[in-house]
């Protein structure tokens, strides 16, 4: 009986340890997942940047950390002024996604994230690279896709790939506009909090909003 | 019992998780990151290891953050180009801590890729003029990479040839290498005082270097510059290719596995003048209209160990058919035929060994034939007895192997080792030469600012039965964050060219020996660079009274480049400029001049700019040359090259529309050099019985034109997949 109870305590001790250390890890991630909907300034990117990095690092089985670093490191690929550093950006966005990738594969999140860290490197040289890069992107989307159909973030990327490329490259101006219809749908039933990825929303209704616009015109 | 772990749990959940919010104060941590605690570092991550706390540093060097934290812990310093620094910490709880943080080690080995401005760069290519496969298709009207090169400082405008001229140097002494191999035979075939066009395709290449001097120990039987080619790794995705136009018709596959390890394909094309000739007849009578027949396949396999084997075959057939009245007896034709049989392969492999090893591997072999048919025809009709026919065969097996590591953290070591068979035959005179090299190379840091490469490079050649050791150098200073100001030194061996190996093996290496100091600034849209030289040649070829070595000769002048892809919007610009001061004795020339392949100034201006409105990229080049010396038999020895050409000008325009047919992705491509139909004149050929008569070498068509559509057809279905769903 005594020593039921010693590893019932020992049970709960373990279980309370665990618990408090996911709650740390919600908390934390609750608190920068706000401050990444909201941040727009190059230094605020910058130093979630760094505390999703640093997340990742400790929590290491978590692959959100891993996917929110590599998508303030694309954003800063997109930010980013000089044209030579685009790359390095690009490049440690990739190595994240890796990551993110090794712990939740097959994940239509990443493979989302994995298209918009090859549209960033379009614009090092959009003549040169455009081909090659905005190929890679659709391709990551069609797998992101395929791997959840109702991924409102790779219809709304999709969507803007087509909207912006001209014909014969990927651009199709109606299918832009039917995708964007169908992800405000879809991100209209998704919650727009907690930590899972849900940004894209406000691009959505843009996109479709500028699509009515011209089908009035 | 139930309820007693119940209540249990309820004390330990609120002992674990409650005292942290209630009890804990945040400690303050800050302070500054600095280099030898002087120069502040910027974007450095810092974090107390194994938490989540931590800070990145400012412009000043700055970090702060707070923390929950108590006991010891490490702080870490992470900073791309240094290595990590940690310290270990005592978080008592309320008390700040301020801390300074000294990192002293710079790294060249980048652990975690973090941005931040450049501060060295060791990388040889900063040497070398770099153009992506865009540049090059965009700026050669032709689709040639040789031509694309010509508009850079250091290459001569040489018209009659489809060669590399630089500085002062003949075109063989510009050597092709394709992934780290030398190529024999990079252009087409031609008759003499044509220029042949490149027999690879611009798009096969992900870059392209161009040095005009100074080059690393890695290369070498090039006196004055090589063309450094990289080809592509796994394409993006499978698809065809087709060029439809009035002058050439290519057809092209390339398939890619699903796990892009693995790609294979092929093309074959056809090149064919008759239909151009029609149209716009040129200068030349063709008796055989000039047709060319090509075929590549290709495979690249990348394996799971990250190793990566490509296989390269590239072969052609030509013929061509010339009449050209003889200038020495009027009433007779001389009838010159040139048939070309060429095969080139090429296989490479390379790998991350152990212990930071990086291997390189490479094996190719090339053969070259020519046929050329020399027949005389009076003006009653062609005599079969006086046809003389010449074949020339060459054949290129080559080894190559090279390894690279990083040592003592800022030192790169490449060694290597290549080893050619070459055998050479004219008719029933034949040599053959077996020629080995190896080099090794260092690349260092002496300083922060300061970068050294020092390499030497021993060749033997079987044939020359000769040794030799070139030493090449290269510093660099970095002044500020873009800037660099190089020196160089560098010798040089090249074994003598083909035509006089096969009449006297008994000759020695050629030599030059060169001096260059550069200053280039490189911006992310803007580029300067200027360049100051000296080569010194010894030991050319002198033909008379027979091929001997007592040539000799020098090249001296400067060059500037600028690019400006920001400064008119949209438009990519660049500008160089190339004074060339240069004499020598060689061939039979009877004194030291100025050589007829050398322009004492070119410029050349190249400007592009896609109006994306009409999706159509504009391009326009335009270069001039200093008229060249020509000989002329009429005047005394002492007065030899002293007659010059008129200027050259040529205004070259491209014209690139981007269209789909029916979903495929096409260009519709128009190119016309000299547009403004300046004359040109490359030299003159005087008659040897009548020096009076003289005859002036010229393009073949002037202006050319071309015109020409790509299209290319994805094979991929995974578009489906998307239109099922909507």
């Amino acid at each position: 009986m005594k020593t039921l109870l010693i590893t019932l305590v020992n049970l709960f001790l373990f279980g309370a340890t665990v618990f408090a250390q996911s709650d740390k890890y919600q908390k934390a991630m609750e608190k920068n997942v706000a401050l990444f909907d909201t941040a727009r300034s190059v230094p605020s990117i910058l130093t979630l940047e760094s505390a999703f990095g640093r997340i990742a690092a400790v929590e290491k089985t978590q692959w959100l950390p891993y996917y929110y670093a590599a998508m303030c490191a694309t954003t800063l690929a997109n930010r980013e002024a000089d044209k030579n550093n685009v790359d390095a950006w690009a490049d440690k966005a990739d190595a994240l996604a890796a990551k993110a990738d090794s712990l939740s594969p097959n994940n239509s999140e990443i493979s989302c994230l994995k298209a918009t860290i090859h549209f960033a490197r379009i614009n090092v040289d959009f003549m040169a690279r455009g081909p090659k890069y905005s190929a890679l992107g659709s391709q990551a989307l069609q797998q992101a896709l395929t791997q959840n159909p109702n991924n409102p973030r790779a219809m709304i990327v999709l969507a803007q790939l087509r909207s912006s490329a001209p014909a014969g490259y990927g651009g199709d101006k109606e299918q832009a506009c039917q995708l964007a219809n169908r992800a405000v749908q879809v991100f209209a039933q998704e919650s727009a909090t907690g930590i899972a990825p849900h940004w894209g929303s406000k691009s959505a209704t843009k996109l479709a909003k500028t699509c009515e616009q011209t089908a009035q015109k | 019992m139930i309820r007693f772990s119940a209540s249990l749990f309820l004390i330990v959940f609120f002992l674990f998780n409650h005292p942290r919010t209630a009890v804990a104060q945040a400690a303050r941590v800050s302070g500054t990151v600095t280099y030898n605690g002087i120069r502040p570092l910027a974007q450095v991550t810092v974090s107390l290891d194994g938490t989540y706390d931590g800070a990145i540093t400012n412009a000043k060097g700055e970090f702060s953050f707070d923390t929950d934290e108590k006991g010891t812990f490490k702080l870490v310093a992470k900073a791309a180009g240094f290595v990590d620094v940690s310290l270990p910490v005592e978080l008592s709880g309320a008390a700040p801590l301020k801390l300074k943080v000294v990192i002293t080690t710079k790294s060249m080995l980048l652990k975690d890729v973090v941005v931040r401005p450049r501060l060295f760069d060791l990388n040889d290519k900063n040497k070398y003029t770099t153009l992506s496969p865009l540049e090059v298709l965009t700026t050669a009207t032709d689709g040639n990479v040789l031509s694309a090169m010509k508009t850079l400082p250091g290459a001569q405008p040489v018209g009659e040839s489809g060669d590399l001229f630089v500085r002062g140097g003949t075109g063989t002494e510009t050597k092709v290498y394709i992934d780290g191999l030398l190529v024999s035979n990079f252009t087409y075939s031609s008759p003499s005082n044509t220029a042949a066009r490149s027999r690879f395709a611009p798009g096969m290449f992900k870059g392209t270097f161009f040095s005009t001097g100074g080059y690393s120990a890695q290369y070498g039987q090039a006196l004055s510059s090589v063309l450094v080619l990289e080809t592509e790794d796994q394409p993006v995705k499978s698809s065809t290719e087709l060029t439809i136009s009035p002058i050439m018709m290519t057809a092209g596959t390339q398939r890619l596995n699903a796990d892009k390890t693995l790609s294979y394909g092929g093309g074959i094309g056809h090149t064919n003048l008759s239909l151009y000739n029609v149209l716009l007849p040129g200068t030349v009578q063709f008796t055989r209209k000039p047709a060319f027949w090509d075929g590549n396949a290709f495979v690249r396999k990348q394996f799971r160990n990250g190793g990566m084997l490509k296989l390269y075959v590239n072969g052609g057939w030509s013929v061509l058919g010339v009449n050209h009245a003889n200038i020495d007896y009027s009433g007779i034709t001389n009838r010159i035929s040139l048939t070309n049989h060429n095969l080139y392969t090429n296989l490479t492999y390379r790998q991350n060994l152990a212990h930071g090893w990086k291997w390189q591997s490479g094996l190719s072999y090339g053969r070259n034939v020519d046929q050329t048919g020399l027949g005389i025809r009076f003006e009653n009709g062609a005599r079969p007895d006086s046809i003389t026919g010449q074949t020339d065969a060459s054949s290129l097996l080559q080894f190559r192997n090279v390894l690279s590591k990083m040592v003592l953290n800022r030192t790169r070591l490449t060694v290597g080792a290549e080893l050619h068979r070459v055998t050479e035959q004219q008719n029933t005179t034949r040599f053959t030469d077996l020629f080995m090299a190896s080099f090794a190379e260092t690349e260092s840091y002496i300083t922060d600012r300061l970068s050294a490469r020092m390499g030497v490079r021993v060749e033997y050649s079987s044939l020359l039965g000769r040794a030799n050791v070139a030493p090449r150098l290269s510093l660099g200073y970095s002044t500020g964050a873009d800037g660099l100001l190089s020196v160089s030194y560098g010798k040089f061996y090249q074994k003598p060219d083909r035509p006089f190996l096969l009449k006297t093996p008994a000759l020695t290496y050629t030599s030059a020996d060169h001096y260059i100091v550069s200053y280039q600034k490189i911006g992310a849209e803007r580029t300067f660079r200027t360049e100051v030289f000296y080569k010194q040649y010894a030991n050319l070829i002198r033909t008379i009274p027979a091929p001997n070595n007592g040539g000799s000769g020098y090249a001296r002048g400067f060059e500037l480049f600028y690019r400006d892809k920001k400064s008119i919007k949209g438009v990519d610009f660049w500008v160089s400029y190339s004074f060339l001061d240069t004499k020598r004795q060689f061939l039979d020339y009877p004194t030291a001049v100025q050589p007829s392949f050398a322009a004492r100034q070119t410029l050349s201006v190249v400007a592009k700019h896609f109006f994306s409105g009409i999706k159509t990229n504009l391009g326009l080049t335009y270069t001039y040359g200093a008229g060249r010396p020509y000989a002329n038999p009429n005047r005394s020895a002492a007065d030899f090259m002293t007659d010059r050409l008129p200027a050259y000008h040529n205004l070259g325009l491209s014209l690139a529309h981007l269209m789909a047919i029916r979903k495929a992705q096409s260009v519709l491509v128009l190119t016309v050099s000299n547009v403004l139909g300046n004359e040109q004149i490359f030299g003159y050929t005087y008659s040897t019985t009548h020096p009076d008569r003289r005859e002036a070498i010229r393009p073949t068509n002037n202006p050319f034109v071309f015109i020409g559509l790509f299209v290319t057809l994805g094979v991929d279905r995974r578009q489906e997949i998307i239109n099922s769903q909507l």
